[in-house]
Parts: C-alpha cells; sequence; structure tokens
C-alpha cells in the first residue's frame, strides 16, 4: 500500500510539470503583449519605449526556457502574480473563492450518489421493468441536457414559481440545493446506467449463484457480493467524472452568483485579467490531479487484487 | 436400498430463447442413498450443470424449471416458499461448482467467505462463525487457517481454491452436495488427492454426493451408481459396476470405449451432440450417431426401461437384449 502510494506520488511530477508548462505557454500563446496588456489595464494607451521597459524588467526578452525557469520556480514559491483587476495575489483570489466551489461540487457529488446508487441498484434487479426504463430516460436526459438550460429551468420552477427556494447566491443549505443539482442530475443519471451495467455482469457470476446456494439472504448476496464489485468501474469513473464536475462547476456558479472560483474565472476571461486565468487553469490542474489520486487509492482499497499485488 | 436422501422426478428445465425453446433438462429422475455416490456423466453441454441447478432452483431466466419433483427430507424443493429454500440451500444440500476462481468472491476475503454462510444460517456472532470455520480448515489439514481466512481468493493456487470452496460447502454438515465438476480445473495429482478428501468427508459426515463430471476415470474411483446423460435426458442408470461392465445403450458403450487406454486405440464418437434447440421427441436423440439405429429409432423415443436389477435404459434395442435375443 505504501509503495503503491509512493508510486503514485512519484508519477504526479512529470503530470505537474506538464501541466505547468501548458498553463504558462496558455499566457504566451494568448494573442498580445503581456506587458502592453498590464500597462493597458490602467486605462492608458502606453508608448512603445514603456513597454519595451515593462518588458525587459519582466524578463521577456529572454528565451522562453529562462522565463518558463523564473516562473515555475515564482509559482512553486506561491507567487503566482497579482489580479490585474483587484491587484491582489491571485493565490489569495483563488483560496478564498475555493471552499465555496468545494461545498457545491461536494454537495453535487452527494446528491449524484443519493440519486445514482438506489437507482442504479434498483435498475439492475429490476431490469426491464417501468424503474428501469425511467432510468434509462433520465440517462438520456441527464446526457442530453444542458446544465445552464437545467439550471434556468429549476430557477423558474422553484425559485420563480413555487418560490420554495432561493433564486441565487451563496447562504443556508436551501441555496445548495438547486446549483447541487443542476450540476449533479447530469452525472447521476450516467452513473446509474453504469452502476446498472456493473451490477448485471456481477449478478451474472458464478459467485453470485454460490452465494445464493449457500442460503445466504438475498440482501447479503446484492450487497456485499454484487455491489462491492460492481462499485469498482463506478469508482475508476469518478476521477473522470470530477473533470466535468469543474467544468460544469464554472457554468453553474455563473448562473446561480455562487461566488466560487469557476465564477470568478469567467469574470477574469472577460476582463482579459491573464494571471488570474492562467492561477486558476493552473489550480484546477492540481486539484483534478489530485482528487484522481484520491479515487485511485479508494480503488485500491476496493480492490484486494491491486491492493496486495496479483500472485503475491 | 435404503429410504433415499434425495429423489428427483420428470425434472424438466427448459430455456426460452428467441430462437426457440431449448430443452436442457428433460423428463431427469433418479435418487440418491445417504452416504451414496452417483455420478451423473456426459458430453459438455448435456444438461448436467443444468440439473444441478435446478435442485436448488438456481436456474436463471431465460431457463425455468417447467415440471418435476425435488424431494429431500420429505419436501419437494420445487414447491418451497423462497424464505424455506433459502433455509435449505447451503444447511441440507450444498453446492461447489468448477472453477472455484470465478466461484469465490475476489473481492472478500476467504474467511468472510466462509463465516458469513454460518452467520446466516445459524446466526452465530462473526467471530464465533470464523473459530468454526478455521476449525474445518484445520480439519481438512489445511495449513495456516488463520492466515488462508485472511487471504483473498487470488492469492491461493487452484487446489486451494478447491478446497477453500469444498469446506464452503461442507461447514454446514450437509445431507447432500452436489459438486459440479469439481476437480476438472486442476492437475492430475491435485485432482486425486482432492476427490480422496471428499471420499473421507463423505464416509464422516454419512453424505450423499452427487458427482457431476465427463471424466469416467473419477466416476470408477468414486461413484456407487452411475447415471449418463444424452441431450438432456439419462439414456442409461444404475451400479456403477454395471453399467461399466455390461454397458446396454450404445451411447454409453461409445463413451467407454473413448476413454483413452495405454496400447490401444482411442475410438471417437462419429458426430456432433445434437443441438438442444427444437430436439424432435418423436425419436431417439442418439439417433443420427447410432451405429445400430434401425427403423423404430426414427419412430418412437425410447423410454428408461429396466434391462437388469437396478439398470435403466432408454434404448429400443439395448445390447444385452441383443445378445440374449
Amino acid at each position: 500500500m505504501l509503495g503503491y502510494l509512493l508510486k503514485r506520488l512519484l508519477y504526479l511530477v512529470p503530470v505537474m510539470l506538464g501541466v505547468s508548462l501548458i498553463t504558462f505557454l496558455l499566457i504566451n500563446l494568448a494573442p498580445g503583449d503581456p506587458a502592453g496588456l498590464i500597462l493597458r489595464s490602467g486605462g492608458v494607451e502606453p508608448t512603445r519605449e514603456a513597454v519595451e521597459a515593462l518588458r525587459e524588467e519582466l524578463g521577456l526578452n529572454d528565451p522562453l526556457y529562462l522565463q518558463y525557469g523564473r516562473w515555475l520556480w515564482r509559482v512553486l514559491h506561491g507567487d503566482w502574480g497579482r489580479s490585474f483587476r483587484t491587484g491582489r495575489p491571485v493565490v489569495e483570489e483563488l483560496l478564498s473563492r475555493f471552499p465555496a466551489t468545494l461545498e457545491l461540487a461536494l454537495a453535487a457529488t452527494l446528491f449524484m450518489l443519493c440519486l445514482a446508487l438506489p437507482l442504479g441498484i434498483l435498475s439492475a434487479l429490476y431490469r426491464h421493468a417501468w424503474l428501469d426504463h425511467l432510468s434509462r430516460l433520465g440517462a438520456l436526459l441527464g446526457a442530453s441536457l444542458p446544465g445552464f438550460w437545467l439550471g434556468l429551468v429549476l430557477i423558474y420552477l422553484f425559485a420563480v414559481k413555487l418560490r420554495v427556494l432561493p433564486v441565487m447566491g451563496r447562504g443556508g443549505l436551501e441555496h445548495l440545493v438547486l446549483p447541487a443539482v443542476t450540476l449533479g442530475f447530469g452525472l447521476a443519471a450516467v452513473y446509474a446506467r453504469i452502476l446498472r451495467a456493473g451490477m448485471l455482469d456481477a449478478l451474472g457470476q458464478d459467485y453470485i449463484k454460490v452465494a445464493r446456494a449457500k442460503g445466504l439472504p438475498e440482501k447479503w448476496v446484492i450487497g456485499r457480493h454484487a455491489l462491492k464489485n460492481a462499485l469498482l468501474p463506478v469508482v475508476t469513473l469518478l476521477g473522470l467524472s470530477f473533470g466535468h464536475l469543474l467544468g460544469g462547476v464554472v457554468i453553474v456558479e455563473t448562473i446561480f452568483a455562487w461566488p466560487g472560483v469557476g465564477k470568478f474565472a469567467v469574470d477574469s476571461i472577460f476582463n482579459r485579467d491573464y494571471p488570474v486565468i492562467q492561477g486558476y487553469a493552473l489550480f484546477m490542474s492540481v486539484v483534478f490531479v489530485l482528487v484522481n489520486l484520491v479515487v485511485d487509492l479508494s480503488y485500491v482499497l476496493l480492490d484486494p487484487r491491486i491492493r496486495l499485488g496479483k500472485g503475491s | 436400498m435404503a429410504t433415499p436422501v434425495l429423489r428427483v422426478k420428470n425434472l424438466s428445465t427448459y430455456f426460452h430463447t428467441s430462437q426457440g425453446v431449448v430443452r436442457a433438462v428433460e423428463q431427469v429422475s433418479f435418487s440418491l442413498a445417504p452416504g451414496k455416490t452417483l455420478c451423473l456423466v456426459g458430453e459438455s453441454g448435456c444438461g448436467k450443470s443444468v440439473t444441478a441447478l435446478s435442485l436448488l432452483r438456481l436456474v436463471e431466466p431465460p431457463g425455468k424449471i417447467v415440471s418435476g419433483e425435488v424431494w429431500l427430507n420429505g419436501r419437494d424443493l420445487l414447491k418451497l416458499a423462497s424464505s424455506e429454500l433459502r433455509r435449505v440451500r447451503g444447511k441440507e444440500v450444498a453446492l461447489v461448482f468448477q472453477d472455484s476462481l470465478t466461484s469465490l468472491n475476489p473481492v472478500l476475503t476467504v474467511g468472510l467467505q466462509l463465516a458469513e454462510t454460518v452467520v446466516a444460517h445459524e446466526g452465530l456472532p462473526w467471530k464465533e462463525a470464523r473459530r468454526r470455520a478455521a476449525e474445518l480448515l484445520y480439519r481438512l489439514g489445511l495449513p495456516e487457517p488463520e492466515r488462508l481466512m485472511r487471504s483473498y481468493p487470488f492469492q491461493l493456487s487452484g487446489g486451494m481454491r478447491q478446497r477453500v470452496s469444498l469446506a464452503m460447502a461442507l461447514l454446514l454438515r450437509p445431507r447432500v452436495l452436489v459438486a459440479d465438476e469439481p476437480t476438472t480445473a486442476l492437475d492430475v495429482t491435485v485432482q486425486a488427492q482432492i476427490l480422496a478428501e471428499l471420499k473421507r468427508l463423505q464416509r464422516e459426515l454419512g453424505m450423499a454426493l452427487l458427482l457431476i463430471t465427463h471424466d469416467l476415470g473419477v466416476v470408477a474411483a468414486m461413484a456407487d451408481e452411475v447415471a449418463v446423460m444424452y441431450a438432456g435426458s439419462i439414456v442409461e442408470c444404475g451400479p456403477v459396476t454395471e453399467v461399466f461392465e455390461r454397458p446396454a445403450h450404445p451411447y454409453t458403450r461409445a463413451l467407454l470405449r473413448s476413454v483413452p487406454r495405454p496400447g490401444e486405440e482411442l475410438v471417437p464418437i462419429e458426430g456432433q451432440p445434437p443441438s438442444l434447440l427444437g430436439l424432435p421427441d418423436d425419436r431417439c436423440p442418439f439417433l443420427p450417431r447410432c451405429p445400430e439405429a434401425r427403423e423404430e429409432c426414427r419412430k418412437r423415443r425410447p423410454e428408461l426401461l429396466k434391462v437388469a436389477p437396478g439398470q435403466l435404459v432408454a434404448c429400443h434395442y439395448p445390447y444385452m437384449a441383443r445378445d440374449e435375443g
């Protein structure tokens, strides 16, 4: 287990280097001269000399690898630059908004699991029954309905018409419901189908026949013998889906005016706040990679064949 | 013969597929006395395994038991409510499958899979159940039972896994053990060891054994009685000595000739086993492959009839009758 963990951590080094390189190039490939951009952010057209002076000062005339090295060094020391817009350090801006995003993502995941687990299990057990068809329809809708549309419909129904939930903003639990449902619904529908497939696969295995032949109660056969095997593919995919979740968060936060990093990033894009966009990309990559690490580790806990090394 | 512990009467299991009805098991009857061994033999796909699954009502859709009775201790298992059936499964009749790698759950420890049977049937605390399981593993001669209980199936060798499967089936001292090709996946030396252990345990527990195999060597070593299956039906059955020495059905004779012996030429059975899909029931199912087929065989399906004490054959022209007549 410890060896596996160390190996996984070691793999992270090249991944993170690649991520940093891409993020760095992002700003260099973007049209326009960063020096010009910085000077223009004050609203005044700068002189050629001023731009040249700033380029020299920022080291923009040095070769690219030197710039990258210098940038990486600063990033590693927590200096991610300052927002053009607010003038505050990017790290501070991101970290102060991250709890809101995390709260939303966790709530969406929770909602997703609460819907997907029972629906997936039941539609496998009652295959081709009405619940199964309903979940199939749900998966189709969930996969094809765009998040912004669902969000707006939910706002219209529950906040405008029924007036049971707030329209936007962050506050108590009631503020969390609509954005979390908007964010989690699509994934829930898809995961219910994945779990159903996993359950059907597991239920067809010999060990299920054996479990029944042993006279175990049906809830043990399903819950212990089938579900644990069926969860393996679900957990693997959870890591991948987290990317969708982070992407979706940007839209959902914007619709619901949720004060998280996603909304901040969108605002920054509209304002060409390059250091923040760069910082956001880097930050989200780190989060994504770390979440995948956690998912992989939980996979190890679920599957003894990986934990103990096959054939040992 | 003593009162049978298991009596199967006219058991039929069909699979309703989109191409038609597959009659996997057709009118199968046999009985099994306490402490005795009945071997069910036949080629792959002749309905042996489906018969085993049908006994415990483990056939899954599209398969369905369409008729028959399975009497165990005066109760017809096919008529039991599912809660009662659950109490019979594992406790009175246990099942061992061929491939222990797929029949043990890969993500649960051996100990848990053993102990849960005891917990489910006797309501013992887990600790106590685990102790019982460890004791049995020890009695089976498995080294380091405690360590074994903590392992996962993939960490064990094939022979070890099959011993665990066997232990799992024997934990509650069932009156009948149904073993579906329990040693087929193992190499010959391990196979011999496991069969010997099985025989010893059978004697100790006074357990009846329904052993399903396609290996006639295993039959010779283990069986008291033998039933030969062909295309879903029993074509010949009786005491193993009778059937092996005086096989009366052409299929049994061909099967015995197809066993390799040193210095003798191997005689394969010509042709293929018939598809069980839409098998005509107005003629003998062995007809296309039978060297002795005559006009009568095309007109009527033969019934299982007595040809000698205890020996039944489903053939219009059984070998003995031909010799004597």
